[in-house]
């Protein structure tokens, strides 16, 4: 108890995701709970208060006799080296936190949401870098060129810094290679979001006809003008990013790099290899897709690197993986007019919440995109024909079968590509195929870190990689104090029918809270375009997962339904503002549109009652 | 050495670029699209003024055997109609005067960056 309790001068955010990271489970939940008794008698008097120092001051004196309550020296210490990388000497920051909080409270908003990482962003001390120009070619150099990279990179020269920056794409294993902007621009949300969007078009087309246009019922889609659409697209992208890294001075090295020392990175280059020295490093590596350890899947499979740039239509396809890209995948291969079929091990979309993960997989299945479940591949043989025949296991019943396929499509995780950058020779630890960093992203050698899908434990999405990256500039660079915070970042998954979602999901809240803690509002809604082409209203369904008494604060909002990632964005904000059930009932809805549901909710699991729609204006 | 060709208006600039396309298909052909010049010679845009001496400085760092286009795109009015052909077109799809591009390819460089010698070196020399 007395361990959490220390914790607690943190904010609860930096608990549960340390917590998730190192802490065992029973340990989580304890803490958890004494945490949010903390919040409800310590850091409500403060929320309507105006922001000044004083009343940082005043929260930091409530906050006192709960930090000094503890007793047990030794538990202290361990939640501290808890929440840091293993080995790493502790800096004083933490240790001194209670003194050095009035400095550095300037800046500190008086806001204390439950598991929002304001507190941990401001706290502590930002380790102050050494001055620029040393003996180096450069301040710094990041290598990736990715979303976190590129933006560590361009920030890091507005504010002065010599940067460079290293981009290079191994091939895949059937030849397929991209530009500079990594994943996300080249083979990841970007193509992504394209061909999702060519898959609703082609819907929409349908739907067309019952709201009186006349259109052919024969449409088909041409894969080859597709994919040359989106290339095209991908390619000014990659243009322009070089333009920009050329216009704001950042040198691009189109190189792989690797570490020769500390300081010291050898570049291999299309024209020999070149040393590069510097000061600091970023490594923003990003990952690439893992391919399974079975005959064939490395010769006959492709992974999300070669779907957006295929060169034949991918007929039937087995995607094999449900996390969200292997749904995605599926989800527009079906959209566009293949046949997808999605081959699950375990369980659906891995991490988020599993009640709306679970009506995700059934609204693609209503979609008529089957679903071989507890079920693993063997073995991909090349037919004489050409087509690819896959053995496959029920992990259950232990029966195997098998089908031939188009396409083998590989969704079943993804890898850090630490493996290049012979990081031994520069004394950086990995952890698994990714980094472990400390909440300023330094790595456990001090002028080396890292941001971006590389880094361990944190959300791989590109706008979180981007605000590290920035934020990790301006600390560097630009005397910043802020820090990352990495709690509550919004995300879509791009299935026909779109999840997203922000904050906790149901399970993460029950774990954090505790059951009875906890109040689940939710209904199902019928979007009113739906009634016209009579699309299935049955999975358009959205449910806040709130505090069950006090101030109800919401800690997770959920919703399925037509563009997803626009409407949560907005409650995105709302639920870093410390949105409350209250506040969301009072906030009016913009009828009609379906974000106005989350206005609506009014029937909480616990009730019983039936969460189904009456009708559209009761 | 480039091959520099110059063209008035829509119809001179489709043609020559058809028969660029049919005639020389694999050298790569760069666009300038800038405002037209009165009866002293003076345009009438003045980022294609400023632009002109940069590019035609930096064409040396352009590709053996590659081709120069300078379309003069008419009078100020002209191009602001917004149904004037260049805007149309969905090979140049113009927004801005200048622009700096490379047929049917992603490179491309508008307004103030054309006047910018490190970009437009970059323009010519990029081979990706």
């Amino acid at each position: 108890m007395s361990l959490t309790l220390w914790n607690s001068r943190f904010s609860v955010t930096l608990v549960r995701q340390q917590a998730t990271m190192f802490m065992s489970s029973s340990t989580k939940t304890i803490a958890a709970n004494s945490l949010h008794y903390t919040f409800n008698n310590n850091f409500q008097p403060q929320q309507h208060q105006i922001q000044n120092q004083q009343q940082r001051r005043y929260s930091t004196t409530i906050m006192k006799p709960i930090n000094t309550a503890l007793p047990d020296k030794g538990a202290r210490r361990t939640s501290q080296s808890g929440n840091r990388n293993p080995g790493k000497t502790l800096p004083q920051g933490r240790n001194s936190l209670e003194s050095s909080t009035s400095d550095s409270g300037i800046n500190v908003p008086p806001f204390n949401h439950p598991h929002c990482d304001r507190q941990a962003m401001y706290q502590q001390p930002v380790r102050k870098v050494k001055p620029l120009r040393g003996n180096y070619d450069y301040d710094l150099v990041v290598i990736g060129g990715g979303s976190g990279g590129l933006s560590c990179a361009k920030e890091a020269v507005a504010h002065g810094a010599r940067v460079a920056c290293l981009d290079f794409v191994k091939p895949t294993p059937i030849g397929t290679k991209w530009g500079v902007g990594g994943t996300c621009v080249n083979v990841g949300c970007i193509p992504k979001k394209l061909m999702h969007q060519a898959s609703l078009l082609g819907e929409a087309v349908h739907e067309a006809a019952a709201y009186g246009w006349n259109v052919d019922d024969k449409i088909k889609p041409d894969w080859n003008k597709l994919v040359s659409s989106v290339q095209n697209h991908i390619k000014s992208v990659n243009w322009v990013t070089r333009v920009d890294l050329r216009d704001k001075k950042v040198e691009y090295i189109n190189g792989l790099g690797s570490f020769v020392d500390p300081h010291t990175l050898s570049a291999k280059l299309k024209s020999g290899d070149r040393t590069i020295t510097a000061q600091t490093f970023v490594i923003a590596v990003g990952g690439r897709p893992r391919y399974p350890n079975i005959p064939g899947a490395v010769e006959y499979g492709i992974t999300s690197d070669d779907l957006f740039s295929l060169d034949r239509e991918p007929g039937k396809t087995l995607v094999v993986g449900a996390g969200y890209i292997g749904l995605e995948c599926a989800g527009f291969l079906k959209g566009l007019g293949y046949e997808p079929t999605v081959m699950v091990r375990s369980i659906v979309l891995r991490g988020f919440d599993q009640q709306m993960a679970n009506l995700v997989a059934a609204s693609m299945e209503e979609r008529g995109i089957p679903f071989l479940r507890k079920t693993v591949p063997l073995s991909v043989e090349k037919q004489s024909d050409g087509r690819l025949l896959v053995k496959y296991e029920n992990t259950e019943t232990g029966e195997i079968d098998s089908d031939v396929f188009d396409t083998v499509l590989w969704a079943i995780g993804r890898k850090g590509l630490v493996e290049d950058l012979n990081l031994h020779n520069a004394g950086v630890l990995t952890h698994k195929d990714k980094i472990q960093v400390d909440c300023e992203e330094t790595t456990n050698v001090p002028h080396i870190y890292a941001v971006g899908d590389i880094i361990y434990g944190k959300p791989e999405l590109t706008p979180v990689a981007v605000l590290a990256g920035r934020l990790l500039a301006r600390r560097l660079y630009a005397d910043s104090d802020l820090r990352m915070d990495y709690a509550d970042v919004a995300t879509t998954v791009f299935t026909p029918l779109e999840y997203a979602c922000v904050g906790l999901s149901e399970e993460d809240a029950v774990k954090t809270y505790g059951a009875e803690e906890i109040e689940v509002f939710h209904g199902y809604y019928k979007p009113t375009e739906f009634f016209i082409p009579q699309k299935s209203v049955r999975y358009c369904y959205v449910k806040a997962v709130a505090q069950r008494s006090g101030e109800q604060r919401v800690y997770g909002l959920h919703y399925l339904g037509p563009v997803a990632g626009e409407v949560i964005q907005g409650f995105a904000a709302a639920l870093k503002s410390g949105l409350t059930i209250p506040t969301l009932m009072n906030t009016v809805g913009i009828h009609p549109t379906t974000a106005e549901e989350f206005t609506r909710l009014s029937i909480t699991k616990r009730s019983g009652l039936d969460p189904t729609p009456a009708s559209c204006c009761s | 050495m480039v091959v520099t060709h110059n063209v008035k208006g829509y119809d001179e600039f489709s043609k020559k670029m058809e028969e660029l396309e049919t005639g020389d298909g694999n050298n790569p052909v760069h666009v300038l699209f800038s405002g037209g010049k009165d009866e002293n010679g003076e345009s009438w845009c003045p980022y294609c003024v400023k632009a002109e001496p940069v590019i035609h400085d930096a064409l040396k760092k352009a590709a053996e055997n590659s081709h120069f286009v300078h379309v003069d795109v008419g009078e100020r009015s002209y191009w602001k109609d917004l149904n004037c052909p260049f805007r149309k077109d969905p090979n140049t799809h113009l927004i801005f005067l200048p622009t700096l591009l490379r047929w049917k390819s992603p490179q491309r460089l508008d307004g103030e960056r054309c006047s910018n010698k490190d970009l437009v070196e970059m323009m010519f020399e990029d081979e990706e």
